[in-house]
């Protein structure tokens, strides 16, 4: 009679599941792909290969503040490939229903056969999701002296050679994000924003000082301004009908980073790229620290020498520098790459 | 110590001790509820509902739920194939409230899968979408999801693959995309000129830099009142390359896959190849012409009985396709099957 529950137990042994369930889970690039390396971290330390994504799409009930019934959908839709970025994931299982039935037979499997799950289950059934802090990874990075990394979303890579070949060129692409939550239609932890004046001057300069380099602009497409867009070396995948998934595999696939605290610094975080993050927030590194991660660390514990961060508010001339220190890193490998 | 000094001491003992009272034991006995009481009750009632769900779900009876299963291949007109399995599966009114859709895709590792998970939105609020990478996953996913019989059909649906998939006559009817797609797409067209009429625009691959902006420039003149709008990924020009002003590319403001879809069902004629988009016109009842692309077999083999479709070759002289379609689409002003609204979900 319970077959199929006996069938989801014995299916359930060989993965950890991880369960974004958005009735109490932020829908955010940052916070999905902290949340995906906690996932891969958790598999790992617990001896299993496989992992399983579980994402609950309520159609009503939402608690957070822009998320409604009305745009779920497209909040999904904008999200949807960030979760393709880990290498281990086996399956992916994506339930919208009222009841939730199907999910739940699911958890339940789970939870039956004792499975690793992020969030645990006790944390799943009290809505208590650690999204931010890096605790469980620095953990993990004391013990095994690596992490688990992300890697480019399965299926934009054809069109991400197409749009590199098109628009590209012989340049050498940095991935740059701006963070200007100000002009979007969520605005949201606005002290994070980046100053666009200075950006759009340390793009205008960086013409002259490094005519080969285009900066990709990736990120919202509202979060933009049109100066910068105009820009002869600042390019924007977006108005090519490009989406997250693309600018994920450009930046997984080895585009250096420059760019604001915010989402894609977390992806580039947890990847391989080189990357400088900028005006980081000293509110953030409580979330952060240990393995000697405080207050102006340049470094996360696991990050490469190629990646650091930046704790000060921009200048053009602090931007300068960042970028001269990054492009003197990277310029040797696209040396050989070309 | 003077009286005045004793008494002034206790006096700030006392709003000392008041303060916190107030302002420190009394916000935490009102925050009680919150920090124990919720988490607790949160936790009963899921692990509860999780443990009743679950139950029911595995012994409930698997043939009230519609399935389909689709191998997802990385081939452009794939999207569509699955988008007409889908609405051949899953006809107009088929799905009630209580039954569930479960979708289980086997994918290629190179394919996209996100738009999969985003087209069942045509047909379906609630939803269930399993997607695996490996034959061995699928196994074991099949036999989470119901008996023998329960997956004999799937196993079918997941072997095809590039075979045309042809339309019934029964899926023919709008679909119904939430309302917040159907809202951004009729506010794009109105935003960019409210009076004009649309032309919907999916590309053949490839060919759309000459012949397309050629063929649309000399529709400029003889259909004033008319606008043209690209969709998809093979509707970009070059970077900043200028464009005749009756072509407006939806994507280039920012316009996302499901409101393009959107677009398409609400623009008042459609000329492309039988992508997905070209699938959303027809199945909407949009006049309609399809092309045939001389290089890829067609993904969808379409009913004989569709009057607002006309079939054409890529190779056709465009400028005369497309007045053809035009004047089909001015016969036909008022197009009472495009639904006016989305779908709107409430508690």
């Amino acid at each position: 009679m319970l077959t199929l529950l006996r069938e989801e137990v014995s299916r359930s042994h060989d993965r950890a599941l991880g369960i974004m369930d958005f009735r109490y889970a932020p829908i955010a690039l940052g916070d999905t792909v902290t949340w995906l390396t906690k996932l891969q971290v958790l598999a790992r330390s617990h001896g299993v290969k496989k992992i399983e994504v579980l994402i609950s799409v309520p159609p009503y009930g939402w608690l957070s503040q822009y998320v409604t019934s009305y745009n779920y959908v497209e909040a999904v839709q904008n999200i949807l490939p960030a979760f393709l970025c880990a290498p281990m994931m086996s399956s992916l299982r994506v339930y919208s229903s009222p009841t939730n039935a199907a999910s739940a037979q699911r958890i339940l499997g789970s939870l039956l056969a004792r499975a690793p799950s992020w969030p645990s289950l006790f944390s799943h059934f009290r809505r208590n999701l650690d999204y931010q802090s890096h605790f469980k990874i620095n953990e993990f990075f004391r013990r095994h002296q690596w992490i688990p990394k992300l890697a480019s979303p399965k299926g934009f890579r054809a069109e991400t050679e197409a749009f590199k070949k098109t628009h590209i060129g012989g340049r050498t692409p940095v991935v740059i994000n701006i963070r200007q939550s100000a002009l979007t239609g969520t605005p949201a932890t606005l002290m994070r924003d980046s100053p666009a004046d200075v950006w759009h001057e340390f793009l205008v300069r960086a013409q002259k000082l490094w005519p080969s380099v285009v900066f990709v602009l990736v990120g919202d497409f509202s979060a933009w301004e049109r100066r910068i867009g105009l820009l002869p070396n600042v390019l924007v995948p977006r108005v090519f009908g490009y989406g997250l998934g693309h600018e994920l595999t450009l930046l997984l696939d080895g585009s250096p980073f420059f760019g604001s605290s915010s989402g894609f610094a977390a992806v580039a975080t947890f990847s391989d790229v080189p990357y400088c993050i900028t005006r980081f927030q000293y509110g953030a590194s409580g979330y952060m620290k240990g393995m000697g991660f405080s207050h102006g660390s340049d470094h996360y514990p696991f990050a490469a020498a190629n990646q650091w961060l930046s704790w000060v508010p921009e200048t053009v001339d602090l931007l300068v520098d960042l970028f001269a220190r990054l492009w003197n890193i990277c310029r040797p490998a696209e040396r050989w790459r070309q | 110590m003077t009286i005045f000094g004793a008494v002034t001491a206790g006096y700030s003992r006392y709003r000392a001790i008041r303060n916190r009272f107030l302002f420190s034991f009394v916000p935490y006995l009102v925050s009680l509820p919150r920090r124990c009481v919720r988490p607790v009750a949160l936790f009963c009632v899921g692990f509860t509902r999780t443990i009743r769900h679950g139950l029911r779900n595995s012994v409930r009876d698997q043939s009230t739920s519609i399935r389909l299963g689709h191998k997802v291949i990385n081939n452009p007109g794939d999207l569509a194939r699955f988008a007409v399995k889908l609405a051949n599966r899953c006809g107009i009114g088929d799905l009630q409230q209580d039954t569930s859709l479960d979708v289980i895709l086997l994918a290629d590792s190179e394919a996209d899968i996100s738009g999969y998970v985003l087209v069942p939105y045509l047909r379906a609020r609630f939803f269930n979408i399993h997607a695996v990478y490996d034959a061995a996953e699928l196994d074991a996913l099949l036999a989470t999801l119901g008996g023998a019989d329960a997956v004999a059909g799937l196993r079918s649906d997941l072997s095809q693959s590039g075979d045309p998939v042809p339309l019934d006559s029964k899926a023919i009817g709008p679909p119904r995309l939430p309302a917040f797609f159907m809202n951004e797409a009729r506010e794009f067209m109105k935003s960019h000129d409210w009076s004009a009429r649309y032309c919907a625009i999916s590309p053949v691959s490839g060919t759309f830099l000459a012949g397309w902006i050629k063929a649309l420039c000399q529709l400029a003149e003889t259909y004033p009142n008319w606008r043209f709008l690209p969709l998809g990924l093979n509707a970009f020009v070059t970077e900043r390359s200028v464009l005749p002003s009756n072509i407006v590319v939806p994507g280039r403001a920012g316009i996302g896959f499901l409101t393009q879809l959107a677009i398409a069902m609400q623009a008042d004629a459609f000329l492309g190849v039988a992508d997905v988009y070209g699938i959303c016109s027809t199945l909407t009842g949009v006049p309609t012409t399809l092309l045939a692309e001389d290089t890829r077999p067609a993904a969808v083999a379409l009913l004989e009985e569709c009057p607002h479709v006309r079939r054409a070759l890529a190779h056709a002289p465009l400028a005369d396709e497309l007045a053809m379609l035009l004047d089909r689409a001015d016969a036909t002003v008022d197009n009472a099957s495009a639904p006016a609204t989305g779908e709107f979900v409430s508690a």
